[in-house]
């Protein structure tokens, strides 16, 4: 006889299945968060039993909020990320606006150009230290063909912001062009041509038709570029250490700082609460403005 | 205004292969024409060049008079619905319809006026505001219709418009683009691979195979006198039934395999004894008939449709696939031999090397006996 499974034994099936990839997704994403929200509660150090952690209540908390260090250091970030993040959409764009025709050679091209990403960010933050190097750097040797004098690119506040903010541009911009590429990959051509019979030029057509049609993936791109940006650590550690003075300490060199050096892990995580309430904010925001995951725009 | 089409000598190669050979084609002002064939046979290509979208290899394409083979999409005074729509996904229905004239900077009035009046004709008033996303398949290609008549061109084209629609909605949507064009009267150029679309809609039917026109004839001269043996297979349901013979007369072929001689409804010129291909229309196989010679089929499948009945079986003494059509309900035909007659005026004879139809058009006939 043929067997109809109820309604509710399907659903158990489904949980049956599901539930170990949900415990481990829980275990994996929200465990350390939740460690890292629980360790602002306590004054701990590195080398001291867990157990001798001492409860401390909100007072991390308040410590940290009034402390005019974590204010600046969160500036820091915040500039950072707008200016870096900002420059990488931008040349991504372009960049895969320009490349993604059917060239000869470009295939080529396009793997040339994503390489800076598979470089791990201590190898490139020890290169760019090299290249800004006042002394020996290139790009000071460069520069003085010009007849430009040298420049203590990592010496002076601002050059080291704009060098940080460079090398995070060389490694990173490759991301936001191979998610523009695939994105621009998959509009449906009869679209485009349907545009062009419509009077579309170049440039109405990357307006109007394109960059809305992959709006979805500009999101999800801009929002983990910002979650990177605002995590940035190795790079700056290697090229700067968030010197000289304050100039390019982001808010995780400071929140390292405080940990390790400070030896202050409940402020430090304290720090952390911060950094990923403000990152949650912004992946709030960005995704309100399109969010890939809704139902799709570009579906037909 | 409505604009003539003229394809002189229109030639597409991709690299070493030839898709389009010497196409010479000539659309009045105003007329319906349906280019159809097999998948790949160069008619979307012929389509996407006439539309400014493919480029050509050799040849010229004016349309009303200007030649526009080096202008831009744009520039043709055309429209274009394609299969899937291409709609807009990030736009609502009023702004796919008004884009193109957006782009040339039409009065706000203008351009309200006229998607006012193209959603009135085609039904999609309530329409306006919402996304492609939100509409059904029938939806969204009156939404594309709408966005070509909003533009107000001499020249529709329409690449296989209703293939993404399930049966009932196309047959539907058919009937109101014949409307439709009776209504604008504008220069429709219609590619399709759907041959009831082709004998329906068109005005002239452009049969296509590897690139080459085979015959370009309205709808009835078409199915009545194709010009040869492709055309015979291709127009027409059920397909023609196509048999080898020998011509024995001028007015008789034979099927050996068979041992029937079948009368024909005209006299060939042509030798006795010639190698010969008889087609015999479905509809031309007649139960119960009187007089004259019969085939004996023997029946596998009977397919009753409502009116009619499709009897699917085999040749009895060549096994040659035969089919047959007839009216009414003879289901219980199947597994059973039966003797159809054979109705000479659904008879048709190729020549087995050129296969070229043998049998003259009437005109050409009393051209050669005058």
């Amino acid at each position: 006889m043929a067997m109809t499974p109820a309604p509710h034994s399907s659903a158990r099936t489904a949980w049956f299945f599901i539930l170990p990839a949900a415990i481990i997704m829980l275990a994996a994403g929200l465990y350390p968060v939740i460690s890292a929200i629980r360790l602002g509660f306590y004054d701990w150090s590195m080398g001291t039993p867990w157990a001798q952690a001492r409860w401390t209540g909100w007072t991390s908390f308040q410590i940290v909020f009034g402390d005019p260090a974590v204010w600046r250091s969160l500036w820091t970030t915040l500039k950072f990320a707008a200016v870096s993040v900002s420059a990488e959409m931008f040349l991504g764009v372009a960049l895969a606006l320009a490349l993604e025709g059917n060239i000869r050679g470009m295939a080529f091209f396009r793997t040339l150009f994503i390489l800076p990403m598979m470089v791990a960010p201590i190898a490139v933050g020890l290169t760019w230290r090299y290249l800004f190097d006042a002394q020996f750097g290139p790009i000071n040797a460069l520069l003085a063909v010009f007849g430009v004098a040298a420049k203590g690119w990592l010496a002076d506040e601002t050059l080291a912001f704009a060098a940080i903010i460079v090398s995070d541009i060389w490694q990173w911009t490759p991301f936001v062009f191979i998610m523009v590429i695939a994105g621009l990959a998959s509009i449906d051509s009869s679209v485009l041509e349907a545009a062009r019979i419509d009077g579309a030029r170049w440039w109405t057509l990357t307006r109007r038709v394109k960059l809305p049609m992959i709006a979805h993936v500009l999101a999800i791109t801009l929002v983990m570029r910002l979650i990177d940006a605002f995590r940035v650590l190795e790079v700056i550690y290697v090229l700067t250490f968030g010197g000289p003075g304050d100039s390019t300490e982001v808010l995780s060199m400071y929140i390292y700082k405080t940990a390790f050096i400070g030896q202050k892990l409940g402020a430090a995580s304290a720090i952390s609460v911060l950094l990923l309430a403000v990152v949650m904010f912004l992946t709030w925001l960005a995704l309100r403005m399109s969010n890939p995951l809704a139902d799709g725009e570009n579906g037909q | 205004m409505s604009a003539g089409v003229e394809l002189v000598d229109v030639t597409k190669r991709f690299g070493g292969n030839t898709i389009v050979e010497g196409i010479n084609l000539a659309a009045a002002a105003g007329e319906f024409i349906v280019l159809v064939g097999a998948s790949g046979c160069g008619k979307s290509t012929t389509l996407r060049m006439i539309a400014g979208l493919e480029a050509v290899s050799g040849g010229r394409i004016l349309i009303g008079g200007r030649d526009v083979t080096a202008a831009r999409p744009d520039q043709r005074d055309i429209a274009m619905v394609f299969q899937n729509y291409a709609l807009y996904p990030h736009m609502s229905v009023a702004e796919n319809m008004s884009f193109a004239l957006t782009l040339t900077s039409a009065p706000k009035d203008e351009i309200r006026r006229r998607v006012g009046e193209a959603a009135r004709i085609l039904g999609i008033e309530d329409l306006l505001d919402r996304k492609p996303r939100a509409l059904s398949g029938g939806q969204r290609q009156r939404v594309a219709m709408g966005r070509a008549i909003v533009r107000e061109p001499s020249v529709f084209l329409f690449d296989e418009p209703l293939s993404n629609l399930d049966a009932k909605l196309r047959a539907q949507m058919r009937v109101e683009l014949a409307l439709l064009h009776r209504r604008l009267g504008k220069t429709t150029l219609y590619v399709t691979h759907d041959q009831v679309e082709a004998m329906t809609l068109a005005d002239r039917i452009v049969i296509l195979e590897r690139g080459v026109i085979q015959q370009i004839g309205a709808p009835a001269e078409v199915f009545n006198r194709p010009r040869n043996l492709f055309v015979a297979g291709f127009i027409g349901s059920p397909v023609m039934n196509l048999f080898e013979g020998r011509l024995v007369s001028p007015d008789t072929v034979e099927l050996p395999g068979a041992q029937v001689r079948v009368r024909l409804s005209a006299t060939i010129s042509a030798p006795a004894g010639k190698a010969v291909i008889l087609g015999i229309r479905p509809q031309g196989l007649l139960l119960g008939a009187d007089a004259g010679p019969r085939l004996r089929m023997r029946v596998k499948v009977a397919e009753f449709l409502g009116t009619e009945t499709v009897l699917n079986g085999t040749l009895a003494g060549s096994g040659e696939t035969l089919t047959a059509s007839l009216n009414g309900d003879h289901g219980a035909l199947a597994d059973r031999e039966v003797e159809l007659a054979v109705d000479p005026v659904h008879t048709h004879v190729f020549d087995a090397e050129t296969k070229l139809n043998l049998i003259q058009p009437e005109k050409e006939r009393s051209d050669e006996t005058t």
